[in-house]
């Protein structure tokens, strides 16, 4: 281990401004005694007394505060997420000062970043939740880590770090793409690619849980009870009705047709963007993901599933079972018909191929 | 009662704020003890005070010219160093003068603020170091708070957020709201702390000034003002003129104090002896240079001194006196001053000091420029010395009278000779002799052959005492001053009255001496020690007598008044107000305990830590001892009574002590709980939420120390309990913390079970 290193590690060490403070208080104490002036013995003292007082406040500031429950919030590449640290300050008279919370993200490609926070006050006897905010780049998992808690208070002189052990892994779907622009699906078209079925039934008749509203929920969804008793807006999520419109759809995930990782993850963005977009617009859809089992998403708890399979799905050596699935009434989407190169296989038809083309790198959302 | 918050905005304010409050207080003691006379610090302390009240005429330069600024700072200090390298102490001040300039007219960053900081200290230590004054003392305990909480300003400040002001955070600003504003978001827990944290680094700072091993490597950095040699106060030299210690009359400024054994030692008019001169020739009075002749003075160099058996009578009680110390404030004089004859001489510290046992007189080699400690050990007050062998020449009663053309021959002649010459010219003389022609037939009046006390009736009789007598101008070069002062009748001070005394004496056939000192002084009940100020300085005579030695003569009017009373404030200056009697005892324990504090200090108070310690220890024995005992039944008779008496005292103590601790413990209890007082639910009473309160806090600390993670939402439930709302409290709070201990149990269990 360098030097550098271990110093980094040591819980207590000493700022740049601690060190210009050491060194001023050596060549005030090399003055005194070879001066024997007693004012600068005082004002040696001075400043011992003042680093030693750092010290001790410096420890108090961190007495009795305990950190737990580090957790994150839904994820997609690209937006903006918080990771949410709980802090308890046990501390009955005292506040907690300056304290730094770091945070280590380790992305699936093994790529290390640090996020800081930094807390000015938490008073004591206080529960609170310290928010981190993100902005993952790729889909995957990602493992968090609060590697430590550091703060200079109250003097600058002494850097005190209190090291930290809790971690906790975050699902990262795939980056939206946007595939708003002019996609029009044909909503009764029996023919070839999506089959409609239809059903005279209730748009949900039975509900699968809550979950809060987003933009583009629909109001008939809205559980009022609830919302009025929290003050929050709560959707019904419901599992699909038998007779909405159905899309199946197959994505090919084969590994010939990728050139680079970043064409994997434009992909999955493409085929969750499309997803969420079909669900906003109440379609019900089938989902078969390269040679998967079908998944049918009928409602934002399925669809999650398959945006949480979609986020850790690699290219398959398999190959894909093109003919089969087709028959099986499936449409059956490409990587290169979505990146561009070559013309769509199953022919949703031109304006959908240009489109997926032009969101192809750029329209991620970053 | 819902306190503001204060914004960013706001905390860069006050740490500019503080800043410039903190840069005050170390220029304004660069000023005010007079350590640099730098027009540059006046106009930056001007300067500085502006921007308190308006902050925006901080940033008057732009930033983008610091780095072409910096480098003309460097360059002048360079020159400067280069120039005036001999006045170490002058170029440093300069430069961080300079700094802070550099550090003033541009808005600053936290770096530069921490900058200023330390700047500040340097200049107070310099303060300290160069004025030897108290106010430096007052000045760290002023600049301890202020740099506490500008230093937390700048750590509890978001390193990645903005650091640097600008005019736009100055639009609207008034101190007047400003400073209500920080008042309605004060918190009580900050001014308690940094009230309690500068008195820990206080405590802190004084133990290990305490306990700081004193060396000294001798290396003599020149760090203390420089006082010119030879350049004692007015009045205190070898040599003086007439009317020389009138400048000083008025110097309310303390000389000396005294710390006497008990008042009753102290005489009513205490005289303090300090410097004997013997020639005088027109109104000039000097000391003879007795370096080369028999019994010159016995050089010393050490802490302790003795006095040798030839100064003593033969029943002189060298051992029965009293001990004084004496704190000598320094530029005052080289020479000593004491009330009367003693045994040995202590000095703090090794001193280089001259004893001249023909005079009398105590003198240091050089001027002390710092307090000057030292004890007189056997002392008797209004006790002489006596004689030396060279007096007994002045036996005979033979005046030798010169005139100005023999100045040579009076160059020549050696004490005690000089002690009875006078040199007039005729028409002084003839006019001198009158005068004591005259005090002698008033004596024959009246049958007393006690020319001295005649002679003193007379001066007083024909002058008025005068702090600023006229000035008359002499019609010849030749003419006393004196003799011109006793024709004219005028007004004089103890100068006037002792140098004609001084001259009838002589031309009466006494020999005669001036002594300078001091007279009187103000007790301080305070303190019990004993102030003389500089005012209090006099001259007066000592007569020789065969019989009695030299004997003291104060021919000055109203000299006989006594010393007065710090605390009632009876004295002729009207001095002695009760805060000014705190402020100067202050002053002289700094002196004592921290200018002058050396191994010997250390050595002593390690000893009374010592003795205090094991007195307690003792102390401690008997009482457990005596408890062991009346544990065991007891002894009976007398020694049982005895350890009955204290086993109760005992127990009175231990009940007292609880009973406060009691109080203490509730009191800090509502104290602490005030600011989280919740408002209370009429359905839980008070006793079954503390109990609630008490079990989740178990639960949860036993989450919190095992571990347990699979306990989410009863913890948020738990931590409800334990600090929220009554209101918000889950339905049955007690069957909660029930599931919850037993949930917290199993899966303690469960995971030792695992680790099998």
């Amino acid at each position: 281990m360098s030097l550098e290193a271990w110093i980094s590690r040591m819980p207590v060490r000493l700022t740049k401004a601690g060190w210009w403070f050491v060194v001023a208080a050596v060549l005030t104490g090399i003055s005194a005694y070879h001066s024997a002036n007693n004012v600068l013995f005082l004002g040696l003292s001075f400043l011992l007394s003042g680093l030693l007082l750092n010290g001790l406040i410096s420890w108090w500031n961190f007495s009795r505060l305990t950190f737990s429950n580090l957790r994150v919030g839904q994820s997609r590449a690209g937006e903006q997420t918080g990771i949410i640290l709980d802090m308890l300050d046990l501390k009955k008279i005292l506040p907690s000062y300056g304290l730094i919370a770091l945070i280590e993200i380790v992305s699936p490609s093994g790529d290390v970043r640090l996020i800081r926070r930094f807390i000015r006050r938490v008073a004591g006897r206080r529960f609170v939740e310290i928010e981190f905010l993100w902005n993952p780049q790729k889909r995957g998992i990602h493992r968090i880590r609060l590697v430590r808690i550091e703060s200079t208070f109250p003097f600058g002189f002494i850097l005190k770090t209190y090291p930290m052990k809790l971690s906790t892994k975050a699902l990262v779907w795939p980056a939206g793409v946007d595939v708003s622009g002019g996609l029009e699906f044909p909503s009764a078209h029996p023919d070839g690619l999506a089959v409609l079925r239809r059903s005279a039934g209730s748009m949900m008749d039975e509900i699968e849980g809550l979950r809060d509203y987003r933009k583009g929920d629909p109001m008939r969804h809205i559980h009022w009870r609830k919302t009025a008793r929290t003050g929050i807006p709560v959707v019904k999520v419901g599992r699909s009705e038998q007779g909405r419109p159905q899309y199946r759809m197959a994505f090919d995930f084969e590994q010939r047709h990728f050139a680079s990782e970043e064409q994997v993850d434009t992909y999955c963005g493409f085929v969750g963007s499309l997803s969420e977009r079909l669900l906003e617009e109440g379609k019900d859809l089938e989902m078969i993901l390269h040679c998967g089992d079908p998944l049918r998403i009928g409602g934002y708890a399925a669809w999650s599933r398959f945006m949480d399979e979609l986020a850790v799905i690699e290219p398959s050596e398999e190959s894909f079972a093109d003919d089969s699935i087709r028959k099986s009434g499936f449409c059956v989407v490409s990587p290169p018909d979505i990146l561009g190169r070559t013309v769509m296989s199953g022919g949703i038809g031109p304006r959908f191929a240009s489109i997926a083309s032009e969101n192809r790198h750029s329209k991620v959302i970053r | 009662m819902n306190k503001e918050h204060l914004s960013d905005l706001d905390l860069l304010r006050l740490r500019f704020w503080l800043s410039q409050i903190v840069l005050l207080l170390a220029l304004g003691g660069l000023i005010y003890e007079g350590v640099s006379r730098s027009p540059l610090l006046l106009i930056l302390t001007v300067f500085v005070s502006c921007t308190v009240f308006y902050p925006p005429l901080s940033g008057i330069v732009p930033r983008r010219l610091a780095g072409k600024l910096s480098l003309l700072l460097l360059v002048l200090v360079i020159m400067d160093f280069a120039l005036f390298w001999r006045y170490s102490v002058d170029p440093i001040i300069r430069m961080g003068l300079l700094i802070i300039v550099m550090r003033t007219i541009f808005y600053r960053t936290g770096r530069e603020t921490s900058q200023v900081l330390v700047m500040a200290l340097g200049m107070i230590m310099l303060t300290g170091v160069t004025s030897v004054s108290v106010s430096y003392a007052l000045q760290l305990v002023l600049f301890v708070p202020l740099a506490m909480i500008l230093l937390i300003l700048l750590t509890v400040w978001d390193p990645d957020s903005r650091d640097l002001m600008t005019h736009e955070d100055w639009k609207g600003f008034s101190v007047s709201a400003f400073a209500g504003r920080l008042m309605r978001a004060l918190n009580w827990r900050f001014p308690t702390m940094i009230m309690c944290g500068t008195l820990v680094l206080l405590l802190m700072s004084t133990s290990m000034f305490f306990v700081f091993p004193r060396f000294n490597f001798g290396m003599g950095l020149s760090m203390k003002r420089q006082t010119p040699e030879g350049s004692a106060m007015v009045g205190f030299s070898e040599d003086f003129s007439l009317g020389g210690i009138s400048e000083i009359l008025d110097d309310d400024t303390v000389a000396f104090r005294v710390h006497p054994e008990s008042t009753s030692s102290m005489p009513r008019i205490p005289y303090w002896r300090m410097l004997v001169l013997d020639r005088y020739e027109r109104g000039s009075f000097a000391r003879s240079d007795r370096s080369a002749g028999p019994l010159h003075p016995l050089l010393q160099a050490g802490s302790r001194f003795y006095l040798p058996h030839r100064s003593f009578s033969p029943d002189f009680p060298r051992e029965n006196g009293y001990d004084w110390t004496f704190y000598l404030e320094g530029s005052v004089s080289r020479f000593l001053p004491y009330p009367g004859a003693f045994g040995g001489l202590r000095f703090q510290k090794t001193e280089d000091f001259e004893f001249d046992s023909v005079f009398g007189t105590f003198n240091l080699l050089k001027i002390p420029s710092t307090m000057t400690v030292y004890q007189l050990g056997g002392l008797h007050p209004e006790t002489m010395f006596v004689p030396s062998v060279l007096d007994r020449y002045l036996i005979s009663r033979a005046t030798q009278m010169f005139h100005p053309s023999a100045l040579k021959e009076i160059g020549s002649l050696q004490y005690p000779h000089t002690t009875r010459t006078l040199v007039l010219n005729d028409p002084d003389r003839e006019y001198l002799m009158s005068q004591v022609m005259s005090i002698r037939r008033e004596m024959d009046e009246v049958g007393s052959n006690d020319f001295l006390q005649f002679a003193v009736a007379y001066l007083q009789r024909n002058h008025e005492y005068s702090l600023k007598p006229p000035v008359h101008r002499s019609t010849s070069s030749d003419d006393d001053p004196v003799i011109d002062w006793m024709r004219r009748g005028s007004s004089g001070h103890c100068e006037y009255f002792a140098a004609a005394f001084t001259l009838l004496s002589r031309a009466a056939g006494y020999p005669c001496r001036i002594v300078k000192g001091f007279l009187g002084g103000e007790w301080s009940e305070y303190r019990e020690y004993f102030v003389v100020r500089n005012r209090n300085a006099h001259a007066w005579c000592e007569v020789f007598n065969a019989e009695s030695g030299w004997t003291r003569y104060d021919p000055t009017p109203s000299s006989g008044s006594g010393w007065s009373d710090l605390e009632t404030g009876t004295g002729r200056s009207g001095f002695a107000t009760r805060w000014s009697g705190w402020v100067d005892t202050v002053r002289m324990r700094y002196y004592r305990y921290v200018i002058d504090f050396d191994e010997q200090d250390q050595m002593d108070v390690a000893m009374i830590v010592r003795y205090r310690f094991s007195s307690w220890g003792s102390v401690f024995e008997k009482s457990s001892a005596a408890i062991a005992r009346w544990m065991a039944g007891g002894t009976g008779g007398s020694s049982g009574k005895l350890q009955k008496g204290i086993v109760w005292k005992g127990v009175g103590i231990s009940i007292i002590v609880f009973g406060v601790g009691i109080i203490v413990f509730k009191l800090s209890r509502r104290i602490i709980r005030r600011p989280h007082s919740v408002r209370r639910n009429s359905s839980v009473s008070r006793g079954y939420e503390a109990r609630m309160r008490w079990k989740s806090r178990k639960v949860l600390r036993g989450i919190l120390t095992d571990r347990v993670d699979s306990m989410g939402p009863v913890f948020s439930q738990l931590q409800c309990i334990r600090f929220g709302r009554v209101s918000d409290w889950p339905d049955r709070p007690g069957r909660v913390i029930r599931d919850a201990a037993r949930d917290l149990r199993r899966s303690i269990r469960d995971r030792r079970r695992r680790k099998k």
